[in-house]
């Protein structure tokens, strides 16, 4: 299925379908997710990083410059904390794998920087801005760093531990290979950010420094996880019976801390998901953007009453 | 009759030197005495090897009865058919061996101070298989083929050498390596010689299951597939940090020395083998 959004200027066709459909996959979806939904969720993801990179180009201009760099995108993100501090441990991880990752493929890099660089410190390595300084500078009261407990990560992970369980190991390849996806097209840092590039700004007519690449990647990501966490908090409620309290325990919606406590009752079901359909997920987006839920609904994530926030992953 | 006196005398003789020359053969043809232990270690490493050798050779000879062959000549007619009695032992090692044979060192990294200043440009212009590029890299990059390494020189003297497959070759290659820049006409010296880190891989041949890992070793671990398909495990003591794949497949990088990889693994291997995937 080719959509309106997805044909750039050049005519080729860029999309990430197949992406999209792993990290469904990885994040607890059938392991063949539903064609449908996959367009439909791609579409969200690019609309999404779409508008958002016209908000940042606002605020670049208006601090009067012509690159979007990764401090417009993080100004995004300042009202959303736990998404700030995990763009914070992202940044963390992603350092110390390609630390680890270098001493594998040439050991010198960091052996070089530690003990034979100490006196003649090398002129050519500009220190970037990375995006931990910038949360820093825009978190004044330091509410980042008190965060010291992910519960987004933990939630996810627990799933990815109970899905696994019962897996046979070639269902269980194929998952991990699923998680392996994301929207960056290689491992290295510079060269992976060219197909996301070309999907969001087919025309060019945006610039955008490879930080700023990193934490869109980052953001579509998310995105997609946070719909899929969505579309299991929605089958809960959905599956809640009156008068049986442990009908939400049942197998195949791993969401709720609340219910993880109780992780006994946590069947361990997988083959039994069925694949997220598109009312299903259109469902999440009427949940995220319906004014109506008010400063009590769960998904509710503009704190302060100005304009509405439209966007799922910040 | 003569001939065959004789030969009923040699058959003692012949089969113990048989035995000897199998016995002998069990210690020379286990190939990890010469391959996993260089020359440098040797003198330390054959005291502790060989008398582990010597026992688990003792006792195959034991559970398989003393001639492990029944040789022709020293045949004799038994009521009894010999293959009943023999049960079929296949030489099985355990599974912590079997991960610790499988160990294969990739790159050691040292470091080494010549004692002096050196001009870049002027070793560049007159080193064969040299590279030298300011702009992106302030020091001289160097090779050499025998033992097969790369080294990278430094204004301050210093030198780093990787590429070699070990210790030895390693410190062979950086003595050469000195050696080509005292040829050149510096006053070079050999100083603070340090191996600074080893890269090894393993096998284990069974699947992991990273994501059962990670919930239990939360603070020593990440995982973040969508970053790197490995689990990072970072081992506080032994100080290594461990690349697990899920084909049960390990990169270990950081340890000092070589037992530090053996020690690390037979801490992992336990926990490993717990979250096996069948």
């Amino acid at each position: 299925m080719v959509s309106y959004f997805t044909i750039d200027a050049t005519g080729e066709v860029t999309n990430f379908q197949k992406e999209i459909s792993n990290m469904m996959h990885g994040f607890g979806d059938n392991p063949n997710p539903n064609a449908a939904t996959v367009v439909l969720v791609e579409n969200i993801v690019l609309q999404q990083l779409r508008s958002l990179l016209q908000e940042a180009s606002n605020f670049s201009n208006l601090r009067g410059s012509k690159v979007i760099s990764n401090y417009d995108i993080i100004y995004l993100m300042r009202k959303n904390l736990l998404k700030l501090k995990r763009l914070h441990d992202y940044q963390l991880k992603l350092d110390h794998i390609d630390k680890s990752r270098s001493t594998v493929a040439s050991p010198s890099e960091n052996l070089i920087s530690s003990i034979i660089l100490d006196d003649e410190k090398d002129p050519t390595i500009k220190k970037k801005r990375t995006h931990i300084d910038i949360i820093r500078e825009l978190d004044e009261y330091d509410e980042v760093s008190q965060i010291k407990f992910d519960v987004i990560d933990y939630i996810r992970k627990v799933r990815a531990a109970k899905i696994t369980e019962s897996m046979s190991y070639e269902k269980y390849e194929a998952y991990h290979k699923a998680r392996c996806s994301s929207f960056r097209s290689g491992y290295g840092l510079s060269k992976g950010f060219v197909k996301l590039e070309r999907w969001i700004n087919p025309t060019k007519e945006l610039k955008i420094t490879l930080p700023a690449l990193e934490v869109l990647c980052f953001i579509a990501y998310e995105t997609v996880a946070d719909i899929v966490d969505a579309v299991f908090l929605i089958r809960q409620d959905a599956k809640k019976k009156n008068g049986d309290p442990f009908s939400k325990f049942e197998g195949g919606h791993f969401c709720n801390p609340v219910s993880l406590n109780n992780a006994i009752y946590i069947k361990s079901g997988y083959e039994g998901v069925p694949a997220i359909t598109v009312a299903e997920v259109r469902e999440v987006l009427r949940r995220y953007f319906n004014p109506k839920t008010g400063m009590n609904g769960l998904f509710y994530r503009n704190m302060c009453l100005d304009l509405p926030v439209r966007f799922v992953a910040i | 009759m003569g001939p065959n006196e004789v030969q009923e005398n040699a058959i003692p003789n012949q089969a113990t030197l048989i035995n000897n020359v199998y016995n002998h053969s069990v210690v020379s043809s286990n190939p990890r005495a010469t391959v996993l232990h260089t020359p440098v270690h040797n003198n330390h490493n054959e005291s502790t090897l060989t008398p582990a050798i010597q026992v688990s050779s003792a006792t195959r000879s034991q559970l398989n009865g003393e001639p492990s062959t029944p040789l022709n000549n020293s045949f004799t007619p038994q009521t009894v058919n010999p293959h009943n009695a023999m049960t079929a032992l296949t030489p099985m090692s355990s599974g912590t061996k079997q991960a610790e044979n499988s160990i294969k060192l990739q790159n050691c990294v040292s470091t080494v101070s010549l004692g002096c200043e050196l001009e870049l440009l002027d070793i560049y212009c007159r080193t064969r298989f040299s590279e030298y590029n300011p702009a992106r890299f302030r020091g001289v990059v160097m090779k050499i083929l025998e033992p097969r390494a790369t080294a990278l020189v430094f204004r301050s003297g210093k030198i780093v050498c990787t590429g070699a497959r070990n210790e030895h070759d390693s410190y062979i290659a950086a003595r050469k390596f000195a050696r080509i820049i005292q040829k050149l006409g510096f006053p070079a010296k050999f100083l603070d010689f340090k191996i600074q880190n080893f890269i090894a891989t393993a096998d284990l041949r069974f699947p992991i299951r990273l994501e059962a890992l990670q919930q239990a070793h939360g603070q020593f671990t990440s995982y973040e597939p969508e970053l790197f398909p490995g689990l990072v495990y970072r081992m506080v003591r032994p100080r290594v940090v461990l690349l697990i794949f899920v084909n049960g497949k390990i990169v270990f990088t950081g340890g000092k020395t070589r037992n530090e990889i053996h020690e690390a693994l037979d801490i992992i291997y336990p926990i490993l083998r717990s979250y096996r995937k069948s």
